[in-house]
């Protein structure tokens, strides 16, 4: 009943892609009847946690946490598919953090240009892994002791203030952290880059460059599944209806980036693929990690199905997203791709 | 059986016509497609049972490649067996013999929409939900809205006969599709006259819709298609007999008042069903209609089916009832509030004139509850698609705790299906109304035809003298 949400499936259309396929062969593997094979395993991972059919069901069945728990399986019986293996041996270690009290981290470098915009001065920038990709991949151990080491880092380091690029980075230090029992400080505090851009914008203090009289269309990322303070609602089911023409799911997470397009301006689509409900960039759950033809697949998807809404400009809060999500874009006539944070330039 | 080597020749050929991602041959990908929604392959799973497993399963991209495979299949003979949703209830999908499962989910391109004669061309893949999204943006409905919209494709909606939500307005998909074009046995290429009703021959539209595979491999549909109503309004009733229900309703259907929905659900399922949903608590028979289009024109249907209704001692309740049930429709077919495992259960539906419904009813429910008292068999119905000279009855049978080993549970489940269809062909109703026939009744058609199955067999040989189209349903034999 969730296939128009599942997303790998409706890319490759085969079966076993589908959360049906998948339950068949996890059900055969609970039951005792089957153990992992090789291509049971590559099903597993050839998705995303595939939270948008989770977000699609109507009684919130855990489709998420089935997919998770599998390939907890798999990594705890040593049987991952080549590429995933190839992403958990092959982890970065956690850096060192700056000492300052308030710290930019990022799981990727950022353009520096972008650090500007900032109020307050530009923060220090801590480009560091978090051990949310190993627990993505099912490596519980391997993200229990990188979490452990960051937190020391912060620790350390005499960190008050940990401004965060995205919802990936709030997923991470306030919903994972606590999962992996991680100690972060207790008077640490943790703020999106956005909720600092909006601080900016509200104090006149950055402008919007680009040209005018664009039409947006704000990607959410499909870990903003997890911050959301009401999931989708069952109106997501009926095709196509005006009311659900801004998607399902509240919450701070979804409202934020599209306030600060509409303080900056900005005319917006909306779609029933967004919020709660948005389809993924590809760049969720490590898919571009581990299987990047079908997180590319998903990226090219994303952009057509926006330029079809009529936007000529995505705009994403996660860097991540922004950065798949561009490269996919390779059309003359394919909407332009922004991180959120490179809307903005400070004003004189 | 095919020798490896052979069908190592074959998954040659295969990935020629369809390339190499495109043919499937791992277990892990075939298992899926042994699976509809039919209880038997569901319990096999259950109970740690393979069900029969295709030996390929292909995704073309088109109709040249739905064709090229079929030829290839005359060559080697081998079944194939065509795949859209995999959403049927009848194991009709199945592939009992083995061979090859088109998948036809690549075809799902929307070719146009026709505003001046208001149809729409699409292929066969096209899943029904974004194929009624993509209508609904442009100002129009396809009016066929069955449960399994979500997973179905358009090449199902046609294969099984189905029935939406509003056929009682619009029409099965048989009233609503109005040319195809058909892979045939052989391979061959055909298209359907262009508009279905005509007086150029006997029509052969009709000989693909409802066929589920067995005569040709439908790749593409031209359907009618509706404006979007002007307005929807539902009114709900509860009746203290199913009997005043039944007339209430047979004479909204005479009088041609042209409901969209006519729904009315006996006592065990107002209990139990509407109870679950929607939280209603009620003793009795709950129903409910809606009326769509110009709002002048469904004033008066309003009106009248609401005065209709009362007189024959409708208790007329809040219509935000019957708007939830509208608006949570989809509520019913997921879990945990569908029927499901551990659960045997299976939906009988079957259809007849409106003298037959009461006895048909009375005496399926009661036949059954008593021959499989001991099982604690659940009958529960409602009527759901209502014709100008008579209704289906939805109904089912649910045994909570059925035998665990499979095959006791594949006999239990075969007996009561038998017992359930020749009370409803005693009674003069037909085997189903829109789930189709496939696996599960293909047995019955004979009995059901008698001489006039002759017919079918004739055509069907004539096309298909290997059988290669779907063996085993319908009917028909194994691929020979």
């Amino acid at each position: 009943m969730c296939k128009p949400a599942c997303e790998v499936f409706n890319l490759t259309k085969k079966e076993s892609h589908s959360t049906k396929g998948r339950a068949l062969l996890l059900w055969r593997i609970v039951a005792g009847y089957s153990t992992f094979n090789s291509r049971d395993a590559e099903i597993v991972y050839q998705s995303t946690l595939d939270t948008i059919s989770q977000s699609w069901c109507v009684h919130g069945y855990p489709v998420g946490e089935y997919v998770h728990a599998a390939r907890c399986e798999l990594v705890k019986n040593g049987t991952p598919p080549l590429p995933v293996s190839y992403v958990l041996e092959n982890l970065p270690s956690p850096t060192e953090a700056p000492k300052a009290s308030t710290v930019l981290l990022t799981e990727m470098s950022v353009d520096p240009e972008v650090l500007n915009i900032l109020p307050n001065g530009v923060p220090e920038v801590w480009i560091t892994s978090t051990g949310r990709i190993p627990y993505v991949l099912g490596d519980i151990d391997s993200a229990k002791e990188i979490a452990d080491e960051v937190s020391e880092n912060i620790r350390k380091a005499g960190i008050k203030k940990l401004v965060v690029d995205g919802p990936v980075g709030m997923y991470t230090f306030t919903v994972l952290y606590k999962i992996l029992e991680a100690k972060l400080p207790e008077d640490l505090e943790i703020i999106p880059l956005s909720a600092v851009i909006e601080e900016a914008l509200d104090k006149n203090l950055i402008s919007p460059k680009g040209k005018d009289g664009r039409n947006f269309f704000v990607h959410d990322s499909r870990t903003a599944f997890y911050l959301a303070e009401e999931s989708a609602d069952d109106k997501v089911l009926q095709p196509a209806l005006s009311d659900c023409d801004e998607g399902s799911g509240s919450g701070e997470i979804f409202d934020r980036p599209r306030r600060i397009i509409k303080k900056a301006g900005f005319s917006m689509v909306e779609s029933v693929w967004s919020r709660a409900m948005s389809r993924s960039s590809g760049a969720d759950d490590a898919l571009d990690l581990t299987y990047p033809m079908l997180a590319d697949g998903l990226a090219r998807a994303r952009i057509d199905q926006v330029k079809a809404l009529g936007a000529d400009t995505i705009i994403c809060e996660s860097y991540a997203d922004a950065i798949i999500l561009a490269n996919a874009s390779k059309h003359e006539d394919d909407p332009e791709v922004i991180w959120l944070s490179k809307l903005f330039a400070k004003k004189d | 059986m095919m020798h490896q080597l052979q069908k190592s020749y074959l998954e040659n050929e295969l990935v020629d016509i369809v390339g190499k991602d495109n043919v499937l041959t791992e277990e892990s990908d075939l298992l899926v497609y042994a699976v509809d929604y039919m209880w038997i392959p569901r319990m096999y799973i259950d109970r740690g049972r393979t069900p029969p497993l295709p030996d390929f399963v292909v995704l073309p991209a088109d109709s040249d490649e739905v064709s090229r495979i079929v030829k290839l299949a005359n060559i080697y003979q081998v079944p194939v067996i065509p795949w859209g949703g995999g959403s049927g209830s009848q194991g009709g999908a199945m592939p009992l013999y083995g061979g090859i499962t088109i998948d036809l989910k690549r075809l799902d391109h929307l070719i146009e929409i026709d505003r001046i004669s208001q149809t729409v061309t699409a292929e066969a893949g096209i899943n029904g939900y974004d194929l009624e999204s993509a209508l609904n943006r442009a100002g129009f409905t396809l009016g066929h809205l069955p449960a399994s919209m979500h997973s179905a494709t358009l090449g199902g909606y046609l294969a099984a006969r189905g029935s939406g939500v509003l056929s009682t307005k619009y029409g099965k998909m048989e009233d609503i599709v109005m040319s195809v074009e058909v892979v045939l046995p052989d391979g061959d290429i055909i298209n359907t006259l262009p508009v279905p009703t005509h007086a150029s021959g006997p029509g052969i539209l009709q000989l693909f819709v409802g066929a589920e595979g067995s005569y040709g491999i439908i790749t593409k549909a031209v359907s009618r298609i509706e404006r979007l109503p002007e307005e929807r309004r539902f009114m709900a009733f509860l009746f203290d007999e199913f009997s005043d229900g039944l007339e209430a309703s047979r004479t909204v259907m005479l009088e041609r008042l042209s409901p969209s929905v006519l729904r009315l659900y006996d006592e065990a399922s107002t209990r139990k069903r509407i109870k679950s949903i929607l939280g209603l608590d009620l003793k009795g028979f709950y129903m409910v209609v809606g009326v769509e289009g110009a709002s002048e024109i469904i004033n008066y249907q309003q009106k009248r089916i609401m005065e209709i209704c009362k007189s024959n001692g409708a208790k007329e309740l809040d219509s935000s009832n019957a708007q939830q049930w509208w608006d949570h429709r989809y509520n019913f077919y997921f879990p945990p509030k569908c029927l499901d495992f551990p659960s045997m259960f299976g939906t009988m539906d079957t259809l007849c004139t409106f003298d037959k419904i009461p006895s048909l009813y009375a005496d399926k429910k009661r036949i059954l509850e008593e021959k499989y008292a001991d099982w604690s068999l659940q009958y529960i119905a409602h009527l759901s698609h209502w014709f100008p000279w008579g209704a289906m009855i939805y109904d089912r049978f649910i045994i909570e705790e059925p035998p665990q080993d499979p095959d006791e549970a594949l006999a239990l489940h075969n007996e009561i299906w038998n017992v359930a269809v020749r009370i409803s062909l005693e009674h003069g109703a037909v085997l189903n109304e829109h789930h189709g026939v496939g696996l599960k009744l293909a047995r019955h058609v004979r009995e059901q035809y008698g001489p006039a199955f002759k017919v079918l067999e004739t055509m069907k040989y004539g096309m298909d003298p290997h059988c290669i189209l779907n063996p085993g349903k319908m009917g028909f034999g194994p691929t020979r």
